[in-house]
């Protein structure tokens, strides 16, 4: 990543993070939920987007960090929490990717989806024979510090999600994408890059769960594990266009935005049926999604940076530095 | 535990969940196996179903037996509708099969959305349900109401049917030919968009067909799809994807598991046991049993 990058990226955060001082709380409710979203597209597209195995369980990471945060608040604080979910989704996504990376093409949806009700169910079912109860009650933290949270983990999720793909891992991920056994072929040890990518999925995914569930201070198996967050991650990624962090930042927005429109209207159904066609033709037209136009954009800017051997460009580049050091002598 | 009576008792409702999931899971591996169509909307269209039956009976006080028939051809015509106007145009698009089954699988996801959401427009997202055939008959110390007999008796049969005309006609042979090999089917002149459509038509409306079932026996709400459609992944894998005697075993493995090992385990365990058994046939036999 290039310096003017790091600044861009350290002025994005002061902005949305001082953003929260301005809104109201309903607002702020809502930027909560948008970088949320953005957390778990971003991580999505690593393993969906990068490998190309798509992931229809991002409701399994998102609730057990959720359940990370009560079940250790006993011994660790919220904050300490956040990173310790991280940790045991990588763990898990670790364990279970052994035998479920094995799956490939639609097969893998389905066991994700699978796994994620599956994971649901168990908690319910262990939490109702361990307990005798069914919820846990978390101690509330004010929307402020969970929207730092939150945003912290959504920035960490884009900056290792974006540069991952400029790496000998990304460019192996992404073998693994072109042509599973070509890549394994060409020396890519594909089982451990899967299963690192899925680590790292999980990793941002548990820790979005763990930032965002003392909002409401309960939670069970029904909040945690809703199908809808493994619905909704899918939908953003695929129409921000797999593989595109910045398209898959973008629709992570824009869908958070309808759905608050739409759910907080008084009848919400006409609407979802339109947001379902409006799904449809996107999908039937666009099958690389909003990435598509942000590649055509990127495209044209990388591309003397692509022929740099030619001469002429060369020149070019030496005579705009040229100047511009001279306009800094100057100035 | 149980007397013998109730062992029986538990195998008749395991048999007819069992029964529901057989006949749209034909549906469904008849549209993944043939047409590479992985449709995530099996179980919206079996709500879809469900909801005609409901308002037939309810608004127009029409049988459910009757509806059986009325759904089948609306929904048949639903299926021409989509495959006509909308998918053709993805198969002709000359994608992989790898790419049809990605594509076709964000599609009907869409459509998930439109008809779970436009049923809870028109029906309200509450459960909906009416009784019909509510006598009951006896046979063998077991009893039983009309409307739940009427699902294996239905189901079962109308399976098996469509096998044998899988088996024995030219039409089926065709749809065969196209499961067996795309690409070599069209080479010794099998007429494959024929085929897709019939897939279409067939598999949706045998998904409507369970959805009027369903209704004479269980509450519905627009959102019960994603359970059937998974359920109906899930007998198709264990049975051979593209197999119809593997789909109707499958169905009724998953529904005799359900109701049994719900009694004897736990009722929350439920959906774990369906996914459990999936995840153990993907990474003990991903091409299930009926491969050969």
């Amino acid at each position: 990543m290039s310096y003017v990058r790091y600044v861009a990226i350290v002025i994005a955060f002061a902005l949305s993070a001082s953003a929260s001082f301005l809104v109201d709380p309903y607002t702020l409710g809502l930027l909560i939920s948008i970088v949320t979203y953005v957390t778990l597209v971003a991580s999505w597209n690593i393993i969906s987007g990068y490998v190309g195995y798509l992931f229809l369980g991002a409701a399994a990471f998102y609730g057990l960090g959720a359940y990370v945060v009560p079940l250790t608040s006993t011994f660790v604080n919220w904050y300490l929490a956040i990173p310790l979910a991280g940790v045991i989704c990588f763990v898990v996504a670790f364990v279970i990717g052994i035998p479920f990376l094995r799956i490939r093409g639609p097969y893998f949806i389905i066991a994700t989806y699978a796994f994620a009700a599956l994971i649901s169910n168990v908690v319910l079912y262990l939490e109702h024979q361990i307990t005798g109860t069914i919820g846990r009650y978390i101690t509330i933290q004010g929307p402020q510090e969970i929207y730092f949270a939150a945003l912290l983990v959504a920035f960490l999720a884009v900056i290792v999600a974006s540069s991952i793909k400029d790496t000998k891992f990304g460019l192996g991920l992404l073998s693994i994408k072109g042509n599973e056994d070509a890549a394994a072929a060409s020396g890519v040890d594909t089982t451990l890059y899967k299963l690192f990518a899925f680590g790292v999925t999980a990793l941002f995914m548990g820790m979005a769960g763990a930032a965002v569930i003392p909002r409401l201070g309960y939670i069970d198996n029904t909040i945690a594990f809703a199908a809808g967050i493994s619905f909704n991650t899918l939908v953003m990624g695929v129409l921000g266009g797999a593989g595109s962090i910045l398209g898959g930042v973008a629709s992570a927005i824009i869908l958070s935005l309808l759905f608050e429109i739409f759910f907080s209207s008084a009848d919400p159904f006409a609407y979802l049926v339109a947001l379902g066609c409006l799904l449809f033709v996107a999908i039937f037209f666009m099958p690389g999604g909003l990435g598509q136009l942000f590649s055509r954009f990127s495209v044209r800017r990388s591309q003397p940076k692509m022929i740099t051997p030619d001469l002429g460009t060369a020149r070019t580049t030496d005579l705009s530095r040229e100047t511009q050091q001279q306009s800094h002598v100057n100035g | 535990m149980v007397d013998a009576a109730g062992v029986v008792n538990l195998l008749f409702g395991g048999l007819v969940i069992g029964s529901l999931y057989a006949l749209v899971s034909v549906g469904l591996t008849l549209l993944y196996g043939a047409a590479s169509m992985s449709n995530l909307a099996q179980g919206e269209f079996v709500m879809v179903g469900g909801y005609l039956a409901y308002w037939l009976f309810t608004a127009m006080k029409v049988s459910p037996l009757l509806s059986l028939v009325l759904v089948a051809v609306a929904v048949a015509g639903l299926g021409a509708v989509l495959y006509l106007g909308i998918f053709n145009r993805v198969y002709a698009r000359e994608l992989s099969t790898a790419e049809t089954q990605s594509t076709t699988l964000l599609l009907t996801f869409a459509i998930i959305m439109i008809l779970s959401n436009l049923v809870a427009l028109i029906f309200t997202p509450d459960y909906k349900s009416y009784a019909v055939l509510t006598n009951v008959v006896e046979f063998g110390g077991v009893k039983a109401m009309v409307s739940r007999l009427a699902s294996p008796m239905v189901a079962i049969p109308v399976t098996i049917v469509f096998w044998l005309i899988l088996k024995k006609t030219w039409f089926g042979r065709g749809i065969r030919c196209v499961i067996e090999d795309r690409d070599a089917a069209r080479v010794v002149g099998v007429n494959v968009t024929r085929v897709y459509l019939a897939c279409f038509m067939i598999g949706l409306s045998m998904a409507a067909v369970t959805g009027v079932l369903f209704s004479m026996i269980f509450p519905m709400t627009p959102y019960f799809g994603i359970e059937y459609t998974m359920a109906s992944f899930v007998a198709i894998i264990l049975g051979t994807v593209g197999s119809v005697p593997g789909a109707l075993v499958g169905g009724l493995i998953i529904g005799l598991a359900e109701s049994t090992l719900v009694f004897y385990l736990a009722p929350a365990l439920k959906i774990a046991i369906i996914y459990t058994i999936l995840i153990v046939v993907l990474l003990v036999k991903p091409s299930g049993i009926f491969a050969r």
